[in-house]
């Protein structure tokens, strides 16, 4: 583990390194998500010049969920952000590459590509949680801060887990490129907004099958005060664990199938 | 006639293309549906107690996402994606010695793309919509007819958008920044997520001197007959300046740009 971690470190550096050489890159990549994260809700506050709740929630609490969305969004980007490279490899011939390392296959995808922009998302989420916050009286002691630590360390965990799966089907169709990723990544579209404005079977959804209401709705009830959605809260740990343990599993398939291109 | 045809093999070409990445069609047709899907939840709880909100009923809104919805899928990202290419890569040469011109070309070929993705895809949508959801049909022949006009503007104004931010690769390696910035700031200012006119007075003010809401509130307005007969021809007027403007802006970009080529090696 601890050999791991040190070998993660290195090779965070050497990618943070790589993408600092290019400083308009570093600056047009955040300002970019930075504008993502601002127009999205900046439509919100729109749509609040005209309604006085969204299904009984507030404004500052919407703006609450969806700055909390951002954080292990931002962080996925920042530290794990490689799956994403999966199809390339594959389509390359250069995942053989990786299977010759000495180590997990799976660990060396994630730690391959670090994406700086993610340091935008942090950062307009935490703004947002910040002005949230002021109106909701909502204090940032050692104690909160240390349970919204953990909780997006299991979001994190959770954007691991169900990228993996979805970037696995590079196994199966090569031609898809990234799409089943974004794809998947829609999903957490409808999760930066209460989970409640949904029909049931979305809900199940969202919450059984991809997971992601567990990654900003489910943790902002915590600081609502919201006791109806506590045992949610309870469950993140064990469903982050439960869909890494699922995502392992199906990488696990994937590589067995796996055959290197010709030539 | 005869130098359409050549561009129009461009077309062809791309639309092949295209037609050979069947999973990614597929994923498209998901996505959609699942993006217009999040929107009508959202409006529909918005409405919940409302008759009319910023002058839009519930079933104009579900209307509104989904017409908006096929109109945005009209604009490919490939446009951006493959000049940055072809510059980073320096296959731009093989483009430079054709007879052809390179703006042009381009459009011809980004049209195989809104062919089979953007229109095929927005039909399958725009049918779930009719058959499910219930939307309504343009105002009136006459309005469906210039609804039409008016999404050929908009998918030349969105070409010469993309365009232009697409030959910024000649001085930037940054250009999948510039490419989601305007993808999140047209999503917003075009009233492609939210009728423009939701917004406060002053930001009103702002989109509508951006060529932005021409791409996607103009068309939606016609077809949805919020706009007086007189006053159609103003709009497509309008669409229409914005078509020369960009696209002369995309003109004189790559003259500029073509000039800074350097070859290296040979």
């Amino acid at each position: 583990m601890a050999r791991y971690i040190r070998l993660y470190w290195m090779m965070w550096i050497q990618g943070i390194q790589a993408q600092i050489e290019y400083k308009s890159s570093f600056i047009i990549g955040n300002v970019a998500t930075i504008l993502g994260q601002v127009t999205g809700i900046a439509l919100v506050w729109v749509l609040f010049q005209k309604i006085g709740h969204l299904n009984g929630w507030s404004l500052p609490e919407i703006m609450l969920i969806y700055g909390i969305a951002a954080l292990p969004y931002g962080f996925f980007e920042l530290f794990f952000n490689g799956v994403w490279s999966l199809n390339r490899y594959i389509r390359m011939g250069d995942f053989d590459r990786l299977l010759v390392r000495p180590g997990s296959s799976l660990f060396f995808i994630l730690a391959d590509q670090p994406m700086l922009h993610g340091l935008g998302n942090i950062a307009t989420g935490t703004v947002i949680i910040l002005l949230a916050s002021r109106q909701l009286d909502i204090r940032w002691d050692m104690c909160n801060l240390l349970i919204l630590g953990f909780m997006v360390a299991w979001g994190t965990l959770i954007y691991i887990s169900i990228n993996t799966i979805t970037a696995c089907t590079s196994f199966w169709f090569v031609a898809s490129g990234t799409n089943f990723l974004y794809l998947g990544q829609r999903f957490r579209d409808f999760t930066v907004y209460p989970l409640d404005i949904y029909a049931s079977p979305l809900r199940i959804l969202l919450t059984w099958v991809i997971p992601f209401a567990f990654t900003s709705f489910f943790p902002s009830t915590y600081f609502l005060d919201r006791d109806d959605y506590r045992v949610f809260v309870y469950l993140i740990p064990v469903i982050a664990v439960l869909f890494f343990g699922i995502a392992s599993f199906v990488w696990r398939i994937g590589v067995n199938r796996y055959e290197s291109t010709g030539s | 006639m005869k130098r359409l045809k050549k561009y129009l093999i461009l077309t062809e070409q791309s639309l092949q293309v295209a037609m050979t990445y069947r999973v990614r069609f597929f994923t498209t047709m998901v996505t959609g549906l699942i993006q217009v899907l999040a929107l009508y939840y959202i409006w529909k709880v918005v409405y919940a107690g409302q008759k009319s909100l910023g002058g839009y009923t519930l079933s104009e809104m579900v209307t509104y996402i989904f017409i908006s919805y096929a109109v945005r899928n009209l604009y490919t990202f490939n446009t951006e994606r493959k000049i940055s290419e072809n510059i980073r890569d320096g296959s731009v040469i093989i483009d430079l010695i054709r007879p052809l011109n390179y703006q042009l070309a381009r459009f011809f070929e980004s049209l195989g793309s809104v062919i089979f993705e953007g229109i095929l895809v927005g039909i399958i949508v725009i049918a779930v919509g009719f058959g499910i959801f219930h939307i309504k049909g343009p105002a009136s022949f006459m309005y469906g007819t210039l609804f039409a006009i008016s999404l050929t503007f908009s998918v030349l104004i969105n070409f010469s958008l993309s365009y232009a931010v697409g030959l910024l690769s000649f001085s930037t390696t940054s250009i999948f920044g510039f490419i989601n910035a305007k993808r999140f700031i047209s999503n917003f200012l075009s009233g492609g997520l939210i009728p423009l006119t939701f917004f406060p007075p002053w930001l009103h003010k702002i989109a509508f001197m951006l060529p932005f809401h021409a791409m996607v509130s103009s068309p939606i307005s016609i077809y949805l007959g919020q706009i007086e007969a007189y006053q159609i021809a103003n709009v497509l007027l309008e669409q229409l300046f914005w078509v020369i403007i960009l696209w002369l802006a995309g003109y004189f970009m790559w003259a500029w740009a073509s000039r800074k080529i350097t070859i290296h090696g040979g």
